[in-house]
């Protein structure tokens, strides 16, 4: 049993069969090569093509039954239950403050701050109901109220339409530069593979009609050679609603919303929160994420 | 850790991993139901015990440390079906067969054949959120195990996979 394993550590030569063997515990896409425990495996294999195009082989293998093993299909309402059944167990907080603890929370990558938060928080939404009360009619129509961006993919794909969310993106308008915004330095990086073509304008109107252009980008891969178009929405944090700000994880498979036409996931990374939106399940985000991992963080 | 400062960081955790946490579940299960019992358990052990958990960082593979436990105490005096073991299986090394077409019941139907502690790394592999090192932790065993039992569960996966394909529909 693992006899290479155990050879591993003082190995001086290597055939093809236990590179493979050694690097069945790359990831595909990953850094894992890069592991000195791996290698040495991985540069053999470079030198030998036929042991190459097997390893490419298992990889591909791997990015499918990866993708089919994390597509399980969620229960209705888990979190919501998860909660609820925590705060019945819970000595101090009825459900309902849990609820609204982890709106808090998820705001916050140090969770430990989410009391003093939520005071704080209590206190922003009290002030902003009274000045909203004392300003009342007097608050300047065309100024958009703080976005939702729980329903901005929507928004999106509807404007669209297509199936594909294909729309012709060099007749957009540019991006009038009302905000100063700077993508996530990997993403666009020149060796990445996925460029970002933008921004264009996207009109976001908000539930009374006001407007705001939000920075809108395209990009196109392929999955299973079918292409795919999806864009990434950069727009101030400041302008997203406080409890909708997402967590700080760019591209998190488990924190996407998949939608019957669209996946969509948001994430913030400094002032800005970025919403990356592809068509249809979650098959085509899986494949963005993977083609992405490695080179992104 | 006070039920105040536990509770709101436990909300967190499970906003953030539920859905990866049901996953591993079901995955591990094979059934629905099984898979929720075990995530519930899993929070509720968590919140027994989050005093344990000492950098929130390091919340998700707690939580898929408890997850697994959960499951293992729910095998037990559980007489269930007959597993295969690898322990004794040829040593991996065949070439991977191209166009290997399979869907998702299949797919489960070869994990539920596995003995847990090859099932695991396998699940937790293809989830692509740990490394080897980090499974090796979780299932408390050492690096070259993980290793070992990955490169042995991939090539029976890959094995029956093939299996299901219809006969002449496979390139090699």
């Amino acid at each position: 049993m693992a006899r290479w394993i155990d050879q591993s550590r003082k190995m001086i030569t290597m055939d093809c069969r236990t590179a493979l063997e050694i690097l069945e515990v790359a990831r595909p896409g990953s850094g894992d090569l890069t592991d000195p425990e791996l290698a040495k495996a991985a540069a053999h294999i470079e030198s030998h093509a036929e042991c190459q195009q097997e390893f490419l082989r298992r990889q591909q293998l791997d990015r499918e039954i990866g993708a089919a093993m994390r597509d399980v299909p969620m229960p209705h309402d888990l979190s919501t239950r998860l909660l609820a059944e925590l705060a019945k167990r819970s000595d101090s907080t009825d459900a309902a403050e849990v609820v609204e603890t982890v709106a808090v929370a998820v705001t916050s990558a140090e969770p430990n701050t989410a009391l003093r938060r939520r005071t704080w928080m209590r206190w922003v939404v009290g002030a902003a109901a009274c000045i909203a009360v004392v300003i009342g009619l007097q608050f300047l129509p065309g100024d958009p109220e703080l976005i939702d961006i729980t329903e901005l993919p929507n928004q999106v794909a509807n404007s669209i339409g297509d199936q594909n969310l294909d729309l012709n993106f060099d007749k957009l308008k540019e991006f009038d530069g009302s905000y100063a915004h700077e993508l996530q330095r990997d993403w666009n990086s020149p060796l990445n593979e996925l460029p970002l073509i933008g921004p264009k304008s996207y009109q976001y109107q908000d539930a009374d009609g006001a407007n705001l252009a939000i920075a809108m980008y395209q990009f196109r891969f392929k999955h299973r050679n079918v292409p795919v178009t999806g864009y990434l929405l950069v727009l101030p944090a400041r302008l997203v609603k406080q409890d909708q700000r997402p967590a700080n994880k760019f591209l998190a498979i488990s924190s996407a919303v998949i939608g019957p036409r669209m996946t969509s996931q948001s994430w913030i990374r400094g002032d800005f929160v970025y919403i990356c939106v592809v068509p249809s399940g979650h098959k085509n985000f899986e494949e963005l994420v993977n083609q992405l991992s490695g080179r992104i963080m | 850790m006070a039920d105040g400062e536990a509770v709101p960081l436990l909300a967190h955790l499970v906003e953030q991993h539920y859905a990866a946490l049901y996953c591993y579940a079901f995955r591990l299960s094979g059934k629905a139901a099984d898979a929720e019992d075990v995530v519930q358990q899993s929070f509720l052990t968590a919140h027994q015990k989050i005093g344990q958990l000492r950098d929130p960082q390091n919340g998700k593979a707690w939580l898929f440390t408890i997850a697994r436990n959960a499951y293992l105490k729910s095998l037990r005096g559980n007489a269930g079906t007959k597993l295969v073991s690898l322990e004794q299986a040829p040593e991996p090394g065949e070439e991977c067969p191209q166009g290997i077409r399979f869907d998702n019941e299949q797919l489960q139907s070869v994990l539920n054949e596995l003995e847990e502690e090859f099932r695991t790394p396998l699940i937790l592999f293809y989830f692509e959120q740990f490394s080897y090192k980090e499974i090796a932790e979780q299932m408390d065993v050492p690096i070259g195990t993980v290793m070992s039992r990955l490169a042995r569960g991939k090539t029976y996966l890959r094995q029956k996979l093939a299996s299901f394909q219809p006969a002449g529909s496979q390139q090699s």
